[in-house]
């Protein structure tokens, strides 16, 4: 039997490279099938991992607190249900949240994530359109960014006019890739560059916008050079004590000066990412499932080619019929025949999303992944295609009457 | 064992004594072959019983629809019986599953088709080996064998030809090749010299007989008397009856396989007509090309009226 149907896959080969274009569009269908599902499936994971290292604006051990009452709890502190679109009516978080949080014996660090509203300039008077992010010192620490050339600034200079650049920043504003010393000028006020971050990893989630498009100065000078606009999307809070225990103390802290409203969040990175997830899995499976139909339909292709197949060889499966072969090796013949032609498109399937992956890593600043579990997935969603919609076929080959098929012409 | 089956092994054993002088490959009692119901029954077989000894080489003529196709089928185990019973080396095989019947037709029966029905995909080699591995023999050994094989029809430079490489003569040696590679206990050859020059004949004639001197038992249908020559029996089917069974010495024809199976003498003028309705008979097939174009002008001719009248009619309307 093993040489059978090791015989049945040399003859499914033979075969497929006896009709190569055809063999080739019916292999089409599946290819592409298989590599939208990877590759909609990996830029989904992708994006989820960006986000885990990235919401993550990083240290998984700081909390997030936000505008709005974003989630629901129940008793136990388990999030029940999400509300993004409260973010949208409540009222920013103020200086006056932070002093609260900052006073709090459990907290360690409260660190204001604002922005203001500002064209960049360079001495020349071309502008960029950048995000302005006041914060402070403990930014670098906490986001675990790399700072490639210069220094974040430090607690002693937070009331200086300098300002640490993304690299879009850099190569855009000023076309080099160390404009240290040079001068970007924010609503009127200088500030020298005096740090260039690291490429941030895309940020799908966190605060919007593109990080490496952002221009970081301290939140004092945020406040100055705005009249007191600055709004605070986040304030990221290190801990002293445990997660939990710091949860419940800001909480409570927030609330007092809120009026007793929760109209904030209180969540940790492990919750935010939870959250993200949540949203990105919904996506990715709706996505993949479109992609799921192009399969099926490379699968109905592979059906009508492997009928058109068995009806042009109704002579052979006579002949083979004549030695010998039982109804169910001319079955499995016919069935193994398809299920190769899927399988193989499958592979090329794989390869052809791995590149367009590549193609992705490099256009754009996603990052997908493909991992291991996907693509055997894929793969063998591919030859079960095969299987299924090459039963059909390999039915009606098998059960052909030997001489009516000797005398087919 | 169950005792039934006990029952079917000790007849096989008194069947085996009772022919002792040389044991059967075919034993055919009473078999009917009947297609359609109503009105539209054909007796393609009637109650044909006919037993071929092992080394036996036996030729059938009869008029086409005598029922020599229907026999071969039975024989070779591509259709069952509706009737009667059906020996193959003793084992009875005329109720078998299809299953079944696949597996005997692979241990026992060799086919030789008018039309070599090689499979244009694979080597002459691979044809060969073909029968091997549908009996599970692994591919190293099936090769060899097909090696062998080949050599023996005088076939061992064309290995790696495809058939469509092979002139006919060449391709109905490897179907012998194919037929015989598997030793079985019979090979059916059906108009195995149909598609060939006489001397590509003569070649793959002369193979079957070699075959047939070597041992093995051979069934061919042909309606070329020469061919007789090289069998040691002949048998004359009309209507799906056996109407003569006639031992022969190889290197004869008998005179009624030359007359086409008639018994009666015939005058001059009836053999001359026969002549002349066999040779109309062969023209359809052969001349076929040629006499398109005549059906075509014939439905050019037919057309033209048709055509032509309408536009006579208009025109007459737009002289008035």
């Amino acid at each position: 039997m093993t040489s059978l149907t090791f015989r049945n896959i040399r003859m499914a080969l033979q075969s497929i490279r006896g009709t190569k274009l055809r063999s080739a569009l019916t292999m089409l269908g599946i290819i592409i099938g298989v590599a939208s599902v990877i590759t909609a499936v990996s830029l989904g994971e992708g994006v989820r991992r960006q986000v885990a290292g990235n919401v993550a604006i990083a240290d998984k051990n700081t909390i997030s607190v936000r505008p709005g009452k974003l989630v629901n709890r129940a008793p136990s502190g388990r999030i029940t249900s999400v509300n993004y679109s409260a973010a949208l009516g409540s009222r920013g978080l103020t200086d006056q949240d932070i002093q609260a949080i900052a006073k709090l014996e459990s907290v360690k660090t409260a660190l204001p994530l604002s922005t203001i509203s500002s064209l960049a300039k360079n001495n020349d008077d071309k502008t960029f359109e950048g995000t302005v992010i006041g914060t402070g010192p403990d930014f670098q620490r906490l986001s675990g960014q790399k700072v490639t050339y210069g220094e974040f600034f430090t607690k002693d200079q937070t009331d200086r006019d300098v300002a640490i650049i993304g690299k879009t920043v850099a190569e855009e504003l000023f076309q080099e890739n160390v404009p240290i010393g040079q001068t970007v000028i924010l609503r009127g006020h200088d500030f020298t560059v005096v740090g260039i971050f690291d490429t941030f990893t895309a940020n799908a989630i966190s605060g919007g916008g593109d990080l490496n498009r952002g221009i970081f100065i301290p939140y004092q000078k945020a406040k100055a050079i705005s009249s007191n606009s600055a709004s605070i999307y986040e304030i990221l809070v290190e801990p002293r004590s445990t997660l939990e225990q710091a949860g419940k103390d800001i909480t409570s802290a927030m609330k007092s000066t809120h009026g007793d409203q929760e109209d904030f969040s209180v969540l940790t990175q492990a919750e935010t990412l939870q959250l993200a997830g949540k949203t990105l899995t919904a996506l990715t499976s709706f996505v993949a499932g479109i992609a799921a139909i192009s399969l099926i339909v490379g699968g109905i292709g592979i059906m009508n080619i492997m009928f058109v197949s068995v009806t042009e060889r109704t002579r052979e499966i006579g002949v083979r019929k004549s030695l010998g072969a039982t109804n169910r090796q001319i079955y499995s013949q016919f069935l193994i025949e398809a299920s190769i032609v899927s399988l193989v498109g499958g592979i090329i399937g794989v390869l052809v999303a791995l590149s367009a992956n590549f193609m992705f890593t490099i256009f754009t600043n996603l990052r997908p992944a493909a991992t291991l579990p996907i693509i055997a997935f894929a793969t063998l969603s591919s030859v079960a295609v095969g299987i299924i919609f090459g039963t059909a076929p390999a039915i009606k080959a098998a059960r052909k009457d030997p001489i009516q098929s000797l005398r087919y012409e | 064992m169950p005792a039934r089956q006990l029952r079917r092994a000790k007849a096989r054993v008194t069947k085996n004594t009772a022919d002792s002088d040389a044991a059967s490959v075919i034993e055919l009692t009473n078999v009917s072959k009947i297609y359609g119901f109503g009105n539209a029954t054909t007796v393609a077989l009637d109650e044909i019983t006919l037993t071929i000894k092992k080394g036996e080489f036996v030729a059938i003529m009869g008029p086409s629809g005598s029922g020599k196709s229907s026999l071969l089928n039975v024989i070779g185990l591509l259709d069952r019986p509706t009737h009667g019973t059906y020996l193959l080396s003793n084992r009875v095989v005329s109720r078998l599953r299809p299953h079944k019947l696949a597996k005997a037709r692979r241990d026992h029966i060799g086919f030789i088709f008018q039309s070599f029905n090689l499979l244009p995909r694979l080597t002459a080699l691979d044809n060969v080996a073909l029968p091997l591995a549908y009996r599970g023999i692994t591919l190293t050994k099936r090769l060899k064998q097909a090696s062998a094989a080949l050599e023996q029809v005088g076939l061992g430079p064309r290995e790696y030809f495809l058939p469509k490489n092979l002139s006919g003569g060449e391709a109905q040696r490897v179907a012998i090749a194919r037929a015989l590679i598997g030793n079985p206990s019979l090979i059916i050859a059906d108009e195995p010299t149909g598609n060939l020059d006489s001397g590509s004949s003569k070649v793959v004639m002369e193979l079957l007989a070699d075959l047939h001197a070597k041992g093995a038992t051979i069934l061919m249908v042909t309606h070329n008397p020469e061919l007789t020559r090289y069998a040691t029996r002949v048998l004359y089917m009309v209507d799906g009856v056996v109407v003569h069974d006639e031992q022969t010495k190889i290197g004869e024809i008998p005179a009624r396989a030359r007359s086409g199976g008639r018994e009666e003498p015939k005058s001059d003028e009836e053999e001359q007509l026969e002549g002349i309705s066999l040779y109309m008979q062969a023209i359809p097939a052969k001349a076929a090309p040629g006499r398109k174009p005549l059906q075509k002008k014939r439905a050019k001719a037919a057309r033209k009226p048709k055509t032509a009248k309408p536009k006579t009619a208009r025109r007459t309307r737009k002289v008035q």
